[in-house]
């Protein structure tokens, strides 16, 4: 905008944040930050930041990312990768010299752990069950550990890795016997003994380099940077699992896969359970009311999601059948409530926080809203945001912001906004993607600024200020002197009244030029 | 009659008083067959009233229905019928040309255009004169080079897609580490038609076997042709008697591209065909330029092997454009041929040799258009699509996806 190329003069070594930063990861195993420049101008979206070298042994299935103050500076990003790794990175901050301002500017791995169980055979085996197909953090609950990571792989293997916040030498924090945790990474980043880090527990070799990363990893990775990542929990489950969820409090894992019905597992139960007995559902599903012609679904589920808001009671299942089931776990084994919804797969479930709405993505590149709110007796599919040609790989929606942003097998990163279902932009990246989530922005420092500026900014936002602070949970990212900020937050309006601004904008522009030509 | 032969040379002037003279009277001395000629007559003049008033168009509407309604006169003879066409064909003719001639003013987009076009010419006169370089001709907008710019388009150097190349389904064919071999099968219950193709198509694709579908579910076919070691699934549908799609599925777990097949034109029903030879032919993919047509490209070459037979001189081309694939099946020869320049006053430097190929059409040729391409093997309804066209998607006629 014209203001923006006005001040540099004033503060040329301080560009100004992006508006918004979305995470993808694809199948190459990269992370890529989609910028989109301050102001909210979608149209100049562009990939900024590339994290990663390209190798497809390390594709990422599925992606996390932690934030929970929603500060751009305690951001941990959890990647399921491929043959069963967990990587973990803090985004690297670069201060620059003279202004405070500190970018993103790479990513440092702090951390990775093995989420598969050990090989029981030596040699090659078929690592395809070791794909992870559910990453969850798991903030809060009972333990010593406030923050947990929970994944589940094909095989049905699940399992809780806690962060130890402690140094590497103190003591190592166990919960309960945890059928046989390991008390060590088995696995460190570059050198072990034996291929791949097959199960061995004794005797980790560390080479130099490896020091050194994780030096560089506590320095640079803050509070993450610091600790370690030890298995709490493992469970076996089901065989061929496709998705896995877990409840808002961390007790519960919900999971379904290809031939088996929604099964969910109390994690307490199996940390404290002895090894040899299999931990038992303490509650499986029942498949849908049969067809017309009497014929029932084959069992394949292929997307699990907890309503929020409900208690860790309503769990809402897609399968690959193109059917939304709706399991209320008091009420019975059977779904409380079916919807048929489009063709193809259902791929990705994403409840809204408030429980209001579920989103709902399929393998035909449709993107839908479960309607919850009269749920279980009234559900409904309504609010399509269209344009993917690909298969739906993630969703992820803007934790303040009605924006939710979706992923997709065409290779691009498209963003809705949620109340009038609009695109507001499409982004190429390259390679297939596989997850998404959004980043909270560096924020602009708070600088002293020169009255004039504030003035002109107030002019311009008079009208829009009262919306700005209504808005709810805008809070966290506006500092005071966010005035660049403010706008960005602004609600997506229709383009007439975009003209309109930008008319004023020009006008505005115009008079402050000749106002500094005047001096 | 001769009233009525009067009224033909009185049309070829156009109409006038005369005319209707004319009209008049030869209503008033046929008698005997006043009611059908008459009816003729009077049908011509009221007609002729109104088209004084109406343009060409409208002339040869009612010249339509004139003949029409002339036709529906079973016993007016055959010479009246023909006159009375004849009017009314002269009289449009003629209206067109008075009025054509009435309009000498041309359209303004004619009128830019010629004085656009005198000036281009001017301009390249003069430049030729001066021993300038002419002035740049104008470049003819096509629906190619107006084409909507697409963000996926492929640049050869880029190291992401050189990487993701590199490990996809299709690398172990181009690295020559796995050599192609196709299954052939159709739909249920084919037809002769669906066999003559067929036959074409075995000595198109070198490395191809035919299996009978025998009513066995597509899935478990992919699934048998897995574990019998074949690369790829090609499965061609038949409706009607008419060759009409094609999917083609990668194995063990390759993508599933879904064509409509069309424009099929066998190589017996071409007009100098040849025979083909069993030479591994060489391949020609033009135009695959977007993510999305590069990896179609490198589906379908990875149905042929990797090591063509240049002595063959077989070639088979997968051309695209505006999203349709075209299949062609060449034999090609170079050949020297002597060129005559009538410009050049040397008699000796008139006689010009150049390298010519030739070519001659093989086997079958049709066209391809993309469905859908599908991530994994064939499972259309469960599956996971990477490209389905969809109407958001098709935003103008300029927009192309391949």
């Amino acid at each position: 905008m014209g203001e923006g190329g006005k001040r540099k003069a004033r503060h040329e070594d301080v560009p100004e944040p992006p508006s918004h930063c979305i995470l993808t990861a694809d199948e190459l195993g990269l992370l890529k930050v989609t910028e989109i420049p301050s102001g909210n101008k979608w149209e100049e979206a562009a990939a900024k930041q590339r994290w990663g070298h390209p190798d497809k042994q390390q594709g990422i299935t599925r992606l996390q990312v932690h934030s929970p103050e929603w500060d751009p500076d305690s951001i941990l990003v959890a990647a399921a990768r491929g043959g069963g790794r967990v990587t973990l990175h803090v985004p690297a901050r670069a201060v620059a010299e003279g202004a405070s301002v500190s970018r993103a500017v790479g990513a440092v791995e702090v951390g990775s752990f093995r989420a598969a169980p050990p090989a029981i055979t030596s040699g090659r085996s078929d690592t395809s069950s070791l794909e992870l197909r559910g990453l969850r953090v798991v903030v809060g609950g009972e333990g010593s550990y406030k923050l947990r990571l929970v994944t589940c792989t094909v095989g049905g293997h699940v399992a809780v890795h806690g962060y130890d916040q402690q140094e590497e030498g103190g003591r190592p924090v166990r919960q309960g016997d945890g059928g046989g945790g390991q008390d060590d990474d088995d696995d460190e980043n570059g050198a072990t003994c034996g291929g791949g880090g097959e199960g061995g527990a004794s005797g980790v070799v560390r080479t130099w380099e490896e020091e050194q990363q994780r030096a560089a990893a506590a320095a640079a990775g803050g509070f993450f940077g610091r600790g370690r990542w030890r298995e709490v929990v493992r469970m076996q489950t089901l065989s061929n699992v496709q998705d896995m969820d877990v409840s808002s409090s961390g007790r519960h894992v919900a999971v379904g896969g290809d031939g088996h019905q929604l099964r969910v597992w109390d994690l307490t139960a199996a940390a404290s359970a002895s090894s040899s007995a299999a931990p038992e559902p303490i509650f499986a599903g029942k498949g849908g009311k049969p067809s017309r012609s009497g014929l029932h679904d084959l069992a394949h589920v292929t997307a699990v999601s907890y309503v929020p808001g409900r208690d860790d009671q309503l769990v809402l299942v897609g399968t690959a059948k193109h059917k939304l089931w709706l399991y209320d776990m008091r009420a019975g084994r059977k779904p409380q409530s079916e919807v048929v919804w489009g063709e193809g797969r259902i791929t990705v479930l994403l409840p809204q926080p408030d429980g209001s709405r579920v989103w709902a993505g399929n393998g035909r590149g449709q993107v839908e809203a479960l309607d919850m709110r009269q749920a279980p007796s009234r559900v409904s599919m309504g609010h399509a945001l269209k344009g993917s040609a690909g298969s739906i790989r993630s969703l992820s929606l803007h934790p303040s912001q009605p924006l939710i942003a979706s992923v997709s097998l065409d290779r691009h990163l498209r963003v809705h906004s949620t109340t009038n279902r609009q695109l507001l932009t499409k982004v190429y990246l390259k390679q297939a993607l596989t997850g998404v989530a959004w980043l909270p922005t560096p924020q602009k420092p708070n600088v002293a600024r020169g009255k004039e500026e504030i003035d002109e900014h107030e002019d311009e936002d008079g009208g829009r200020r009262a919306d700005d602070r209504t808005n709810g949970g805008v809070e966290a990212e506006n500092g005071e002197g966010e005035v660049a900020g403010n706008r960005s937050e602004r609600q997506p309006v229709a383009p007439r009244s975009e003209e309109k601004k930008k008319k004023k904008k020009k006008k505005k522009a115009w008079k402050a030029e000749s106002e500094k030509g005047r001096e | 009659m001769l009233m009525l032969l009067m009224f033909v040379v009185r049309s070829h002037i156009g109409w006038g008083l005369t005319c209707k003279v004319g009209i008049q009277a030869a209503i008033g001395s046929t008698v005997h067959r006043r009611h059908h000629m008459s009816a003729v007559f009077t049908y011509l003049f009221t007609r002729e009233r109104e088209w004084g008033q109406h343009s060409t168009e409208d002339c040869s509407k009612s010249f339509r229905f004139l003949v029409h309604r002339v036709a529906q006169y079973e016993d007016v003879t055959p010479c009246i019928r023909l006159t009375a066409l004849q009017l009314t064909y002269q009289r449009s003719k003629s209206l067109g040309t008075k009025q054509a001639h009435n309009q000498t003013t041309p359209s303004a987009l004619q009128k830019t255009k010629t004085k656009e076009r005198q000036k281009r010419q001017k301009e390249a006169t003069r430049a030729e004169e001066l021993g300038l370089e002419p002035p740049p001709k104008p470049v003819q907008h096509t629906l190619e080079n107006t084409r909507e710019a697409d963000d996926t388009m492929v640049d050869p150097t880029d190291e992401e897609v050189m990487a993701d190349e590199n490990d996809d389904e299709f690398a172990a064919h181009f690295a020559n580490a796995r050599p192609p071999k196709v299954l052939i099968t159709t739909s249920y219950k084919p037809s002769k038609i669906m066999y003559t193709f067929l036959s074409e198509m075995l000595e198109l694709l070198p490395c191809a076997e035919y299996y009978k579908r025998n009513g066995f579910p597509l899935k478990k076919i992919v699934k048998f042709a897995a574990n019998r070691g074949y690369t790829d699934l090609m499965v061609f549908n038949e409706d009607r008697k008419q060759v009409n799609g094609l999917l083609l599925v990668h194995l063990p777990d390759g993508p599933t591209a879904h064509f409509r097949l069309s424009n099929l034109k066998l190589g017996r029903d071409i007009k100098g065909h040849g025979r083909s030879t069993s030479h591994k032919p060489e391949l020609i993919l033009n135009h695959f330029d977007t993510r999305l047509g590069h990896r179609l490209g490198r589906m379908l070459a990875s149905l042929f092997p990797q090591d063509p037979q240049f002595r063959g001189r077989r070639v088979v081309t997968f051309h695209n454009q505006r999203d349709f694939i075209f299949l062609r099946h060449h034999r090609y020869i170079f050949e020297e041929k002597e060129t005559r320049d009538q410009a050049a006053k040397d008699p000796a430097k008139a006689k010009k040799k150049a390298v010519i190929a030739r070519l001659q059409e093989l086997g079958p040729r049709f066209t391809l258009k993309l469905l859908s391409l599908q991530k994994g093997t064939f499972d259309s309804r469960n599956g996971e699509f990477e490209w389905l066209p969809k109407k958001e998607n098709k935003t103008s006629r300029r927009r192309f996806f391949l």
